[in-house]
């Protein structure tokens, strides 16, 4: 018994020191052993249209990070709140070379490129770093996983989508580093960490 | 004697939270019905979601703000001297009692010194909204 609690201990200040600051960041998802290499999960190849008509893939953010999150511009609940959060992240990164920020639209029908352009516009959004995109809905519904977002039609949720307001960080090789809840001060606050943290190591 | 010090005391800290806890439904409605996209202290998102601490088209139009929260709102505005144009959603079922509620508490909020509404004031006014 004492042994047991011994080695909870162990195994809890193992866990710790895993996120303390000063550490790299884990790479996130399930892994999968192949030929004795461990592969990790990255996420899904994508191909948006942002607010200015241009197409963005994962070619895009090639030699960057990137924070990802999924979104409608009609939201009535969640968004503005993660929106305000997002824009202290974006104040702090908008003329980094190495960071970039991608919103999702889960509204194709409403959220044209006119829309999304329009939105970025009144959220005072300096073209370059941040896109707002939209796309195939299928392929944005079925990606939204590989990306640890949750996003479903649902005609009963306010404004009628069900998503979530995560903040996701993905690293130059497409792999998630780390996530935060946007609609919380405190969890964005030691997000910024995590951010400056995946930064060292370009 | 110890005891009646801790009642003091406690009655103390009772009176001082009741001074700065004013409105405090209206509050609790606010951050509810509102607070989403005003934020929580009326201060609005960027040029996409106007302010409504020291808003100049709050004062201004203070007497058409029930039918507004009720039947939401569409179209440009201009308020401190920006313009805004992100539509408002309707809140069909919203009462007279929370939306005066909700109105004084924004209304002596945030810097804010507007009028007192009365509730039998905001439900006539309901009864008029377009």
């Amino acid at each position: 018994m004492r042994l047991l609690s011994l080695f909870i201990f162990v195994v809890m200040l193992a866990a710790c020191g895993e996120s303390s600051k000063g550490g790299k960041l884990p790479i996130l998802g399930n892994k999968d052993i192949v030929n004795g290499d461990t592969i990790y999960h990255t996420v899904p190849n994508f191909s948006f249209t942002n607010q200015y008509g241009e197409t963005v893939t994962n070619k895009t953010f090639a030699d960057k990070a990137y924070i990802v999150d999924y979104f409608f511009t009609s939201c009535p609940t969640i968004c503005p709140k993660v929106k305000q959060q997002q824009l202290r992240l974006y104040d702090k990164y908008k003329n980094h070379p190495k960071l970039s920020f991608l919103s999702v639209s889960i509204d194709t029908k409403y959220d044209t490129v006119e829309r999304l352009a329009n939105f970025s516009k009144r959220l005072e959004i300096e073209k370059g770093n941040w896109h707002f995109v939209t796309g195939d809905k299928d392929e944005i519904y079925e990606n939204a996983n590989g990306f640890f977002h949750v996003a479903i039609e649902n005609e009963d949720a306010p404004g009628g989508y069900d998503h979530d307001g995560k903040l996701v960080l993905i690293d130059k090789e497409g792999h998630i580093r780390g996530f935060c809840d946007g609609l919380f001060k405190d969890q964005v606050d030691r997000f910024f960490y995590d951010i400056e943290n995946l930064l060292d190591e370009f | 004697m110890k005891n009646s010090i801790y009642v003091f005391l406690l009655g103390l800290v009772f009176c001082l939270s009741c001074q700065t806890q004013e409105f405090e439904q209206g509050r609790e409605l606010y951050l509810f019905y509102c607070s989403s996209c005003h934020l929580e202290s009326g201060q609005g998102l960027r040029s996409l979601y106007p302010p409504l601490a020291e808003s100049d088209y709050l004062a201004k139009y203070n007497e058409t703000v029930p039918c507004i929260i009720r039947k939401g709102m569409e179209g440009k505005i201009i308020v401190n001297g920006k313009d805004y144009n992100a539509p408002m959603a309707a809140m069909p079922k919203i009462t007279a009692f929370e939306i005066t509620n909700i109105m004084n508490f924004i209304n002596k909020s945030w810097g804010n010194d507007l009028p007192y509404v009365k509730f039998v004031d905001v439900k006539n006014k309901l009864e008029e909204c377009k």
